[in-house]
């Protein structure tokens, strides 16, 4: 293998941090888990109240997670096409945190399956 | 001039790491799954066909020659006696993998930009040869099993399973656990 680095140890580890980069962004599975569930409905709830959350704000709901976990779990939400950032004119430094079309589907789903226990239950 | 004591070390070290993971995992796989097994050896969901992935990924040929280590060791460990089917089924479960990847793909030399649907071709093509390969070995030496298509599919089937589940478990840990995501967003 023409690797620059010699050291057969340190070169499969960087192999495994190159590797490592792959899997990480092999596709998820369509599902969300429970916190990331939690933090898309604590973000889309500030949307919709007209009011769209930061990044910065974000990754302060302490009640949700670490800052560092937090931010990690915006980036899957991002790399599950569930949100997406924009900026205000005028001030670009601050990112607001919206939902895609995807997410919006994603909540009409559970209006409708929310509708559809209430009916049967009546 | 010869290789540096050092870096002969290393790749000794490589290859033992390799041969104790694989081996391992054959027994772990062996242990947990025995349920799923289709004949000897040959599972519906074969685990070590992942960490040989990674191992020859990650270590190149003293991870294939590891395998083929690790191979023999769980023959051994059967009570099996050397022999020629013992000899080519850990040579063809270490260095067809190592074939595959050093004769077919670009990322044998660098796995900079290495993408996801880079992983699925390689688990798809090592699955798929070594299933060829062992059952076309054992055509060769007449020791094929009653059927060879079930036990074909069974292997190729087993192996692209087994990769997948500790490709998926590994990210699990790698995005629970890990370092941040070094993916660019």
């Amino acid at each position: 293998m023409s690797n620059p680095v010699q050291a057969p140890l340190a070169a499969a580890y960087f192999r495994f941090l190159q590797l490592a980069r792959a899997v990480q962004s092999l596709p998820d599975g369509p599902g969300l888990d429970a916190n990331e569930s939690a933090l898309l409905e604590a973000i889309v709830i500030r949307w919709h109240e007209g009011q769209p959350m930061t990044v910065r704000e974000a990754i302060s709901l302490s009640t949700l997670g670490s800052p560092a976990t937090l931010h990690k779990r915006i980036t899957r939400l991002r790399g599950k096409d569930l949100l997406t950032t924009t900026s205000q004119e005028g001030d670009r430094r601050a990112k607001y945190l919206v939902p895609t079309g995807r997410a919006l589907t994603y909540f009409g789903d559970l209006g409708r399956s929310l509708q559809s226990v209430a009916a049967s239950g009546a | 001039m010869g290789l540096p004591r050092l870096v002969v070390l290393e790749h000794l070290l490589l290859l033992l790491i390799s041969a104790v993971s694989f081996f391992a995992i054959f027994m772990l796989n062996d242990w947990m799954l025995q349920w799923l097994e289709h004949s000897e050896h040959v599972n519906w969901i074969f685990l070590p066909a992942g960490v040989r992935l990674l191992l020859v990924l990650v270590m190149g040929f003293p991870g294939a020659a590891g395998i083929v280590l690790g191979t023999w060791a769980v023959s051994l460990q059967d009570g099996q006696s050397w022999s020629l089917l013992m000899v080519g089924n850990g040579l063809i479960s270490g260095l067809v993998p190592w074939m595959v990847l050093r004769w077919g793909w670009s990322c044998f030399h660098s796995l900079a930009g290495l993408k996801p649907d880079t992983l699925f071709g390689l688990v798809l093509s090592y699955a798929m040869l070594n299933a060829l390969m062992h059952h076309l070995f054992w055509w060769c030496i007449q020791q094929s099993p009653p059927s060879v298509l079930t036990g074909l599919t069974a292997m190729a089937v087993g192996d692209v399973v087994g990769a997948l589940l500790l490709l998926y478990l590994l990210k699990w840990g790698l995005d629970r656990w890990s370092l941040p995501s070094l993916n660019p967003h």
